[in-house]
């Protein structure tokens, strides 16, 4: 089955299916081995960790398109790639759509923040009209090649204009085409089962460890009706931490004797990144002599 | 303000064990730059695993060594020093790859690290005389000449000890003029 149709039932099913994110193709192998079923690609991951800034819309669209075709080449599985706000207007939303749909992304996530965005869960975020987003979203459909390459719509209304507002604008995307919605932020387990309730379309939830909404675990989501859950950033801030237990230890003692146990063996690392089948590419196209 | 490259030049005089941490990306070294850390070494078998989930056996392309050394030297402010692989190909092409992870930074880069196939993998090398033509041409093509190139042997796994030590002086030799500090062999 082609990876966007997969990707179309995983949110149909409306089941809260766990999506990590990654910020890199390790991650997104990591992922895949461990059986998720699909991988965020996340925009506040790669400006963390490819850039090292905050996430307040300074990647660009090469960036994020090379990072998407590393990880789409990497990984079998579906993946859900973070477009922000498409960076621009309906043309530049339709040019980010046919780069991403191109590297080879399932589908995408856009939202209706003024570009260049912020993240989600960060104060002073504003928002584009109710009609100028719907152009945008109309422009992302028209754009993509394979009409199961899915369309995720969020909103980041509900911190501006409160959850009536973001719900509404919610339906509204749903009738302009949105395959899915994703009110970002909401602030209690009721606003999270009105999400839910209300919205004809599957839903996103997405969990930010020490974000706005409640950490609510699998089982609840999937009995309000969710039909993905993100954990956008999880392995990135396990692996920021693990970086700087073990270079923190490095610097103090001169070698990694006290931490040895926090580090992927050698052998562990080639087994993430498939050495095997590299190996094996190699002995089927050697030169006999 | 001293120079970016001869900050990194002083570290290699010094000959004091500086522990230099590998970073594949701007935030590790910016983990690595709050530690305290005076170098970051931006490690091509990185690279390969964390952006492309990929061993690391030349797969990476100059362009994406480029960016990712522009991302990492925007995100800190101690010296870089970046492993450039074979310099993806002949000593023309080690003239662009000291170009484009040097010259187009913000400011200059630390170290090329050139030669070899990969470093734990079996391979084969290239005969001495070819890798000095590619340090050559490295160094020809740095602006600042307080850009370290810095050549690795990967010649013990295929020759042997011996030879590799032998491949030192006269990869040292091969350099231009400058201070004996200015290539570092690593047998």
């Amino acid at each position: 089955m082609k990876s966007t149709t997969r990707l179309k039932d995983i949110c149909q099913r409306r089941e809260a299916v766990l999506m990590p994110g990654t910020p890199n193709a390790l991650f997104a192998r990591v992922i895949q081995d461990l059986g998720f079923e699909a991988v965020y690609v996340t925009g506040a991951g790669i400006s963390n960790m490819h850039l090292g800034v905050p996430d307040i819309g300074l990647v660009t669209l090469t960036e994020l398109t090379d990072h998407v075709s590393a990880i789409a080449d990497a990984v079998d599985i579906p993946v859900l790639v973070d477009a922000d706000t498409g960076f621009g207007n309906p043309i530049n939303m339709a040019r980010t759509v046919r780069a991403l749909e191109r590297a080879g992304a399932a589908g995408i996530q856009i939202e209706d923040q003024v570009f260049p965005k912020k993240c989600g869960h960060f104060a002073g975020k504003e928002v584009i009209s109710t009609e100028e987003m719907i152009q945008k979203i109309r422009a992302a459909l028209d754009s993509r090649q394979d009409a199961d390459f899915q369309i995720i719509a969020r909103t980041d209304s509900r911190a501006i204009h409160g959850l009536d507002a973001a719900i509404n604008r919610a339906h509204r995307f749903i009738d302009a085409g949105a395959d899915v919605t994703f009110v970002e932020a909401p602030r209690s387990t009721d606003e999270m089962q009105r999400i839910a309730r209300e919205l004809p379309a599957p839903q996103i939830a997405n969990i930010v460890i020490g974000g706005l909404t409640p950490e609510l675990d699998q089982k609840s989501l999937k009995m309000m009706g969710f039909g993905v859950v993100l954990y956008a950033n999880a392995a990135l801030q396990a692996a920021l931490r693990a970086v700087h237990s073990v270079l923190s230890a490095l610097k103090t003692t001169g070698s990694l004797k006290d931490v040895g146990e926090q580090l992927a063996s050698f052998e562990d690392r080639q087994r993430a990144v498939n050495k095997a089948a590299f190996d094996e590419l190699e002995s089927r196209y050697r030169v006999l002599s | 303000v001293t120079p970016i490259t001869e900050r990194l030049k002083a570290v290699f005089v010094r000959r004091d064990a500086t522990i230099i941490s590998g970073a594949p990306n701007a935030l590790f070294a910016r983990v690595a730059e709050d530690l305290g850390y005076e170098r970051v070494y931006v490690t091509g078998a990185g690279i390969a695993n964390m952006h492309l989930g990929v061993p690391d056996i030349g797969l990476v392309t100059l362009s994406e060594l480029a960016d990712h050394v522009s991302a990492i030297a925007d995100a800190v402010a101690v010296p870089l020093m970046v492993d450039g692989d074979t310099a993806f190909g002949n000593p023309i092409n080690t003239r662009g790859a000291d170009d484009r992870t040097g010259r187009r930074r913000r400011s200059p880069t630390g170290g090329s690290d050139l030669p070899q196939e990969v470093r734990s993998f079996s391979g084969k090398g290239v005969p001495l005389d070819e890798m000095v033509q590619k340090i050559k041409a490295a160094v020809d093509a740095r602006l600042d000449s307080n850009f370290k190139i810095m050549a690795r042997t990967d010649a013990i796994a295929v020759k042997g000890f011996a030879v590799a030590l032998r491949s030192g002086p006269r990869i040292h030799r091969s350099r231009r003029r400058g201070d004996p500090s200015e290539m570092c062999a690593r047998p």
